[in-house]
């Protein structure tokens, strides 16, 4: 079930009502009731995976039960090592199979042996990129005795299937998320007014600016030698306009309804549309996946080759951008978005001298802004240019796209400027500036507008959102 | 809790009121981009025209203004198509209505399509778009909820058609997405421009598309197979056959067919109800076309009095005719009008 859709317009307030008037007397049972609805959501887009996250579930429950019973080190490995062969072995069947048997046909074929062909027809689950890493932090939190395992099955299936960020994140930790099923929830006025602004500001991102960039996104990658280089750069622009949008749309409204139902979920975007360097972006960033790599991945294996020197750092950081980008899909076109983006992140850390905040753009004295306002651009360029990878459907295509974008057709004028949607762009940025130092930008309203006023900038983007949305588009992040 | 609810509320009902307002400024077919796009023509236009004819897409794909105005010259007929795909009853009375209303125009004669209701299920994607509802105000809900209860539909079909109705008649005033169609006026442009190109509103299949387009490629393949039109031919063939055991019909439905007719009066316009071919059934207007007036009646369906109509060479698709089909179609319209006015000033 997409939020963008009816479906989910008619599911939401049923479900809110049951949630608060029917099943509030008993937490288990509430949890219950989340746990069904959940299940209902995924099922919309096919029930028969219902069964792999029922299978995730289940099986991180029981490793957290041995894992508390068993206090020998070599016995907890092992235990870890079933959840992570269960969960990584899940997601690598049915999303690298594939890709992996190709790329492997393909290798050897190019050193001159020859390989049958066999690839299986296999549907992606909706999600289990998401819900597997969130489940698999529950684990890792429990083998490391950084939170205690749950005895609650019902609260571990919540966990793992809540359904506001199942499918697209942000991913939770258990130490932060669990603990909330285990509490009364109560609906305080604020945050469901929050909620609510954050779903419409989500919505406006998603149906108005990410669907509007998608229709001239699509135009140019769908033949990009008809166009000219000044055309494919301004799509490429236009594409990274549209990943954030759309992610952060979703991430919004997943964060909105989660607060309709007393949840408080991680902050998955920091506006890194206000980046300043490469590693700055990445703070900002899917921040939810970032973090995950970075506590589970980067800092473990640096913790462990420290002594080893510089070289083997750098080496580590390709290694876990190698990884982000290979998360993200099949395809060696997400991994040379990362890779690219290690290079950047590389060829930044000699540059950086101190943590820059939100708080520091727009408020700096004369020259500054200009430098500033240098530095954002600069930034939004390279990560332009670096997922053409992204979006492009194969590695060929991508260079391809690059060799036609880097011509002296870079001065022509670009090719059907969307002034809809650069506008609604430029708005939507304008806003994130304003609003930079809240959750969202439209957080507690209340503190400076009277009612009215709120309820004109509420029919404003309601107005918009429905006058101006684009053509409807799946979320792009619904693939991983 | 109290609180957030009552804003909520507070907030929704402001929304729903400007919905509501917003519906009054705009054109009655504001979910449908070619009968907006034709009403507009017509009132731009509004004493060249009239005739019209209202229906589906076997009327606007069947119905050759140009045939009629020229056949029926000696009665000053100038006619006009106002057909448009996908539309059934009761949107086709929906639109007669808003038509009559229409002070604007100076109509003489007005021809309306016979279909049983649209029956559309809940699980059709068709809910969701506005097209499938704009019309669906509170006074044609309630009269689906009463045709349904007077119908011969089982206790099953009722509920899947009624809930269809419900949650399109909730859409139609909640979803705030209606603003995308209320003011989209791009794309009724585009149709006008197309509309006003050929002033009748009749653009025959075959030579409304390119040979690429989806609809060629509908057209190869009913010539390579055309089961499926043969074996409609002989179920229509057959319930004209035994029309006699076809009696039981919709009260509510013959009651709006007759309130239609009499608002059609007090505007000094003769309502004409016009009954094609190449329905997929005839039960139910069978059974409602002996009880209508027969000045206000053309039938034109029968397989044995018009085989012509049902073969396939003058056939685009199964339900549609092409180019030279709908002028045999049309030429019979005329006549059979002929007909009935010799008959009028007989009686």
């Amino acid at each position: 079930m997409n939020f963008d859709t009816l479906d989910f317009g008619l599911f939401l307030p049923i479900v809110f009502f049951l949630y608060w008037f029917v099943f509030n007397h008993n937490i288990r049972l509430q949890n219950a009731f989340v746990v069904a609805a959940s299940y209902v959501f995924y099922s919309w887009w096919d029930w028969r995976f219902l069964f792999l996250m029922a299978f995730s579930s289940a099986l991180d429950f029981l490793v957290g039960l041995g894992l508390k019973s068993e206090k020998r080190t070599n016995f907890r490995r092992y235990y870890l090592w079933v959840s992570l062969v269960g969960n990584l072995g899940l997601i690598g069947f049915f999303k690298y199979y594939n890709f992996f048997v190709q790329s492997f046909i393909s290798s050897f074929t190019a050193l001159g042996h020859s390989f049958q062909s066999e690839s299986l027809n296999i549907i992606l689950p909706v999600g289990i990129s998401f819900y597997t890493f969130q489940t698999l932090s529950y684990t890792i939190d429990v083998y490391r005795q950084k939170i205690q395992p749950t005895n609650d099955v019902v609260a571990l299936f919540a966990f793992v299937s809540f359904f506001p960020q199942l499918v697209a994140g942000p991913i939770e930790r258990a130490k932060s998320l669990l603990p909330q099923f285990y509490n009364k929830r109560i609906l305080i006025y604020r945050d469901a007014s929050n909620g609510m602004r954050q779903i419409l500001w989500g919505l406006f991102k998603k149906m108005v600016v990410a669907d509007n960039c998608a229709e001239y996104v699509n135009m140019v990658f769908q033949q990009t030698e008809q166009y000219s280089a000044s055309t494919l750069l301004l799509a490429a622009f236009f594409f990274l306009c549209q990943l954030y949008a759309d992610f952060s749309g979703y991430s919004d409204i997943a964060i909105g309804t989660a607060k309709l139902f007393g949840f408080r979920l991680t902050k998955n975007f920091n506006y890194p549309i206000l980046s300043r360097s490469i590693p700055d972006f990445w703070r900002r960033w899917h921040i939810s996946l970032t973090t995950w790599f970075r506590d589970y991945l980067y800092i473990p294996l640096a913790l462990k080759t420290k002594d080893k020197g510089a070289w083997v750092n750098i080496l580590i950081l390709f290694f876990t951008f190698f990884l982000i980008g290979l998360w993200h899909g099949a395809n060696w076109t997400y991994i040379s978005w990362g890779v690219i983006n290690a290079v950047y992140f590389a060829a930044a850390l000699p540059f950086r001298k101190r943590k820059l905040d939100n708080s520091t753009v727009g408020k700096l004295k004369f020259t500054r802004p200009v430098i500033v306002f240098f530095q954002i651009v600069g930034i939004q360029l390279l990560l332009s240019l670096s997922v053409v990878f992204f979006r492009s459907p194969d590695i060929d295509s991508a260079f391809s796209y690059f060799y036609s974008m880097f011509s002296l057709s870079i001065i022509q004028v670009p090719f059907g400027f969307p002034v809809k949607t650069a506008v609604f762009t430029a708005l939507m940025i304008l806003i994130d500036i304003t609003g930079r130092k809240k959750e969202f930008p439209f957080q507690n309203l209340e503190n400076h507008f009277p009612k009215a006023i709120r309820w004109i900038i509420y029919l404003a983007l309601i107005f918009m959102t429905s006058y101006y949305a684009g053509m409807r588009q799946d979320f792009v992040y619904f693939q991983f | 809790m109290k609180r957030f609810l009552i804003n909520l509320f507070g907030f929704g009902l402001l929304v729903f009121i400007l919905q509501q307002v917003s519906f009054i400024f705009v054109s009655p077919f504001w979910g449908s981009d070619v009968l907006d796009s034709k009403y507009a023509y017509l009132l731009d236009k509004d004493n060249d025209f009239n005739t019209l004819f209202i229906g589906s897409s076997r009327i606007n794909r069947g119905v050759n203004p140009a045939i009629i105005d020229s056949a029926l010259a000696e009665y000053g007929v100038k006619s006009y198509n106002f057909g448009s795909p996908s539309t059934t009853n009761p949107e086709t009375y929906f639109i007669t209505e808003q038509i009559l209303k229409t002070e604007q125009l100076n109509l003489k004669y007005l021809f309306v399509e016979l279909t049983p209701l649209n029956s559309i299920k809940v699980t059709n994607f068709k809910y969701y778009q506005s097209r499938y509802y704009y019309w669906l105000n509170l006074k044609y809900f309630w009269f689906i909820f009463k045709y349904l209860i007077n119908s011969n539909y089982t206790s099953n079909e009722r509920f899947e058609i009624g809930t269809s109705y419900f949650s399109s008649f909730i859409m139609k005033n909640i979803n705030f997405l209606h603003y995308l169609k209320l003011f989209d006026f791009s794309n009724k442009n585009k149709l006008q421009n197309f509309f006003f190109k050929k002033n009748n509103g009749f653009y025959s299949l075959d030579e409304d598309f390119p040979p690429t387009s989806n609809y060629a490629k509908r057209n190869e393949n009913f010539k390579s197979d055309t089961s499926g039109f043969n074996r409609m031919t002989r179920q229509v063939q057959k319930e004209f056959r035994n029309k006699k055991d076809f009696d039981s019909f919709n009260q509510y439905h013959y009651q709006k067919l007759i309130n239609l007719i009499n608002l059609a009066k007090t505007k000094n316009i003769h309502l004409i109800y016009l009954l094609p071919p190449r329905s997929r059934s005839y039960v139910e207007e069978l059974a409602l076309i002996n009880r209508i007036p027969s000045a206000h009646l053309i039938e034109i369906a029968n397989p044995f009095k018009y085989p012509e109509l049902y073969q396939s060479k003058y056939a685009f698709d199964k339900n549609h005719f092409n180019k030279e089909g709908a002028d045999i179609f049309t030429s019979n319209i005329a006549s059979e009008f002929k007909a009935l006015n010799l008959q009028s000033k007989g009686e």
